[in-house]
């Protein structure tokens, strides 16, 4: 059977720990969450000479306070009996930033191996370490690995193997210049510790040692717990509380914060030779990016050329596209036609099936572009600024800057941009931001621009279209100000976020990106928007008496006729609209399909389905400032179904579902309204 | 050749419905276990949304 020894891995976001513990344990592991916590807690195992080694990944965090659940588990796990040995992973690229966990996790005081990972990155940088003198400075064994290419993994889990009975730490070399620093302790702790505090604190630690001991005999790790009782931690004052007025007479834990930085300095410009010197074009950009005034500008601009870019060369290819689904639509009605099928049959697939889906499958080029763009502005390290740049903002608004995230997330898709509200450790955070982030307009929403602005605005069609993700974005911003006014409740947590040093994006992580982008878009065309091509098709081809071909006898006349009156003041009372915007909340794309179905045009997309609609709505009365305040209302209005659903069980239940539709339908009713009415007077 | 028509017309029409009670079917079964999106992804569990939180990726692979 073997002896079993307990791993556990941890290190900050985003420095290949997954990756790590992935090349050992394979398909082999399994996943849950800590008891009680919404944290993810992963397991595996695999065999390792003697010795069966059962590894948990620990939460990405970057420090071992009590602020985050992430921290809070983590601590808890590596001090209790469930981890023998523990692998702090770091990102050998930004090692100044990861050391301070290091130094936390040793001062735990169980044994530690770091991983430092990515050293390909290093190389190629042509940064150097120097691999002696930091496990010198640190007391611990520091293995270098690369998890993406598998290297080091045999020596790392041979230095946790070695590692696991060491409780004196290895002879320390480096200790703190003597001649500058004359220490008053009773012991050196220069010899026994890589972390030595200034003399004011180390007294202090003394003495709260000595009363822990003598309160509860049976405590471990009294250092560490004297350390964060100085910190004044929430949790360790609360299990441990002393009374030591003139030692606790306030927090040290800014001065403990810096001090480590302090020795991480000193490491780092001990063992760090040609530091990065991309890292000093990073600070030049973000000099104008991060800016305090010019930030947000610099975002709406990036956002416009990314819509320039999705209109102008989007539309170019989306022509082709038109022409094709229009052969296909006209060939295979000549073909059923010639083979005797019946005329509903034929209507059902022509103007039903191939009007609606293929309407939606013009668009592809535009989502293409779209999305690479946004994937070149992601993987190039930008969209971390935005959020950066927002949570200035976000933060005068009562809304945790971490609620941008979330909200940028929602230009792609809404529902995973619900999903990642649960980073926001607050449960009042997370409802507020699931309230708002469907006013981020979703790519969804994109043919619905396409389409109106093209026929309407024509020159000014890219103009019109970016109106409103502008809008979206300023709608939200007022309506999370708004929710924190009727709920004063500030948020706990500031924004910490990595910014990554700016690069040249990765072709194939872009490629990754579009790609599963694309496909998505294609399976929902299949999918969802061929159901809801098919059951739009039945609601206007059916009424009372049957098959018809006279629209306005259909069911969906009915119902839109029914609903209209609650539209008129809108400059949407057009029964036909009104079904559209019904069979969008199945999926936002679905207006744009359905006109097709509802106009009885084989494809409105392509530019003689536009011109044809665009009389016909003419005729209808349906005007330009109509067609902005139908793009208004589809941007602002009820979310898919599928973010319905996503919010139900993100928030817990239909109750806030059913909030977040009718707080967005009303939303969306009242903005609507005064730019018809007030547009009306002006125009 | 209107016999054809009439069967060509019913075999067409039921494909399009079968395939559509599959896609309902198969919606339906999503929205029960949790996934929401029509994203592939939702098929590995994530529940973060790490289809597009930048923070799981890096060089296009997971970590």
């Amino acid at each position: 059977m073997g002896k079993e020894l307990r791993v556990g891995f941890i290190g900050n976001p985003n420095c290949g720990k997954t990756t790590l513990f992935n090349a050992y344990t394979g398909a082999n592991l399994k996943v849950a969450n800590w008891p009680g916590v919404t944290v993810e807690k992963v397991e595996g195992s695999f065999r390792y000479k003697d010795y069966q080694m059962k590894l948990i990944d620990l939460p990405g965090t970057y420090s071992l306070t009590s602020y985050t659940m992430e921290e809070k588990v983590a601590r808890q796990c590596i001090f209790s009996d469930d981890v023998d040995v523990v692998v702090d992973v770091v990102d050998a690229s930004a090692l100044e930033r990861n050391l301070y966990l290091t130094l936390q996790l040793i001062e735990l005081g169980k044994p530690v191996v770091m991983a430092l990972n990515m050293m390909d990155i290093v190389e190629k940088r042509g940064m150097e370490i120097d691999l002696h003198r930091l496990p010198e400075m640190l007391g611990i064994p520091v293995i270098p690995v690369s998890a993406r290419k598998k290297k080091g993994l045999d020596i790392l889990m041979h230095a946790v193997v070695h590692h696991k009975d060491f409780s004196e730490k290895a002879p320390l070399i480096h200790h703190h210049d003597k001649a500058e620093k004359e220490s008053t302790h009773l012991h050196d702790h220069h010899k026994d510790f890589a972390m030595v505090y200034s003399d004011e604190i180390e007294d202090k630690i003394d003495l709260i040692k000595n009363a822990l001991k003598k309160k509860y005999p049976d405590i471990t790790k009294s250092r560490w717990h004297a350390i964060k009782i100085l910190e004044e931690d929430q949790e360790i004052c609360a299990r441990y509380p002393l009374d030591l007025p003139q030692v606790l007479d306030k927090s040290y834990e800014s001065r403990i914060i810096n001090e480590k930085y302090d020795f991480i300095e000193e490491i780092i410009g001990e063992v760090l030779v040609n530091k990065d010197e991309r890292a000093q074009s990073t600070d030049k950009i973000d000099r104008i990016l991060t800016h305090r005034i010019w930030g947000f500008p610099a975002f709406l601009g990036i956002m416009a050329i990314v819509f320039f870019l999705t209109f102008t060369i989007g539309d170019w290819l989306k022509d082709y596209l038109s022409m094709g689904i229009d052969w296909l639509s006209s060939s295979v009605g000549s073909l059923l036609e010639s083979a005797h099928v019946s005329v509903p049959v034929i209507s059902l697939l022509t103007d039903g099936i191939i009007a609606g889906v293929g309407g939606i499958l013009t668009f592809l080029p535009n989502i293409f572009i779209l999305f690479l763009a946004l994937g070149i502005l992601e993987d190039s390290g930008y969209m971390s600024r935005a959020a950066y740049v927002m949570d200035g903002i976000m933060g005068k608004l009562g809304l945790s800057g971490r609620a941008f995230i979330p909200m940028l997330l929602g230009f792609g898709c809404t529902v995973p941009a619900i999903m990642a509200s649960r980073t926001l450790e607050n449960r009042q955070d997370r409802l507020r931001t699931m309230m708002v982030t469907p006013f981020m307009s979703c790519s969804a929403r994109l043919p619905i621009y396409v389409l109106f602005s093209q026929m309407f605005f024509e020159d000014h069609a890219m103009i019109a279209a970016y109106s409103m993700y502008v809008l979206g974005l300023l709608v939200a911003i007022v309506a999370a100000f708004l929710v924190h006014v009727f709920n004063r409740k500030n948020s706990d947590y500031s924004l910490l976020i990595e910014l990554p040093e700016y690069k040249a994006p990765s072709a194939h992580t872009i490629w990754i990106y579009v790609y599963e982008k694309v496909k998505d878009y294609l399976t929902k065309a299949g999918t969802t928007i061929f159901v809801a091509s098919i059951i739009m098709w039945f609601i206007l081809n059916f009424g009372v008496h049957g098959y018809t071909t006279e629209i306005s006898d259909s069911f969906g006349s009915m119902i839109g006729r029914f609903i209209v009156p609650v539209f008129e003041p809108l400059g949407l009372g057009y029964w036909q609209i009104v079904v559209a915007l019904i069979a969008g909340i199945s999926a936002k794309e679905v207006v744009v399909s359905s006109c097709s179905v509802l106009f009885g045009m084989g494809n409105v997309t392509s530019p003689t389905g536009m011109t044809t609609l665009m009389g016909v709505l003419g005729g209808m009365g349906f005007g330009a400032l109509n067609a902005y305040c139908l793009m208004v209302f589809c941007l602002l209005y009820i979310p898919c179904v599928a973010t319905l659903a996503t919010i139900k069980r993100e928030a817990g239940g239909w109750k806030w579902a059913g909030y977040a539709a009718l707080f967005q339908l009303v939303v969306a009713w009242v903005i609507t309204f005064l730019i018809y009415q007030v547009g009306s007077l002006v125009i | 050749m209107e016999i054809f028509g009439v069967m060509l017309g019913v075999i067409l029409t039921a494909l399009v419905l079968l395939y559509a009670c599959w896609v309902i079917r198969r919606r339906v079964r999503q929205i029960k276990n949790g996934h929401f999106c029509d994203c592939s992804r939702c098929s590995k569990s994530c529940g973060k949304g790490s289809c597009v939180y930048s923070g799981q990726q890096r060089n296009g692979e997971w970590i």
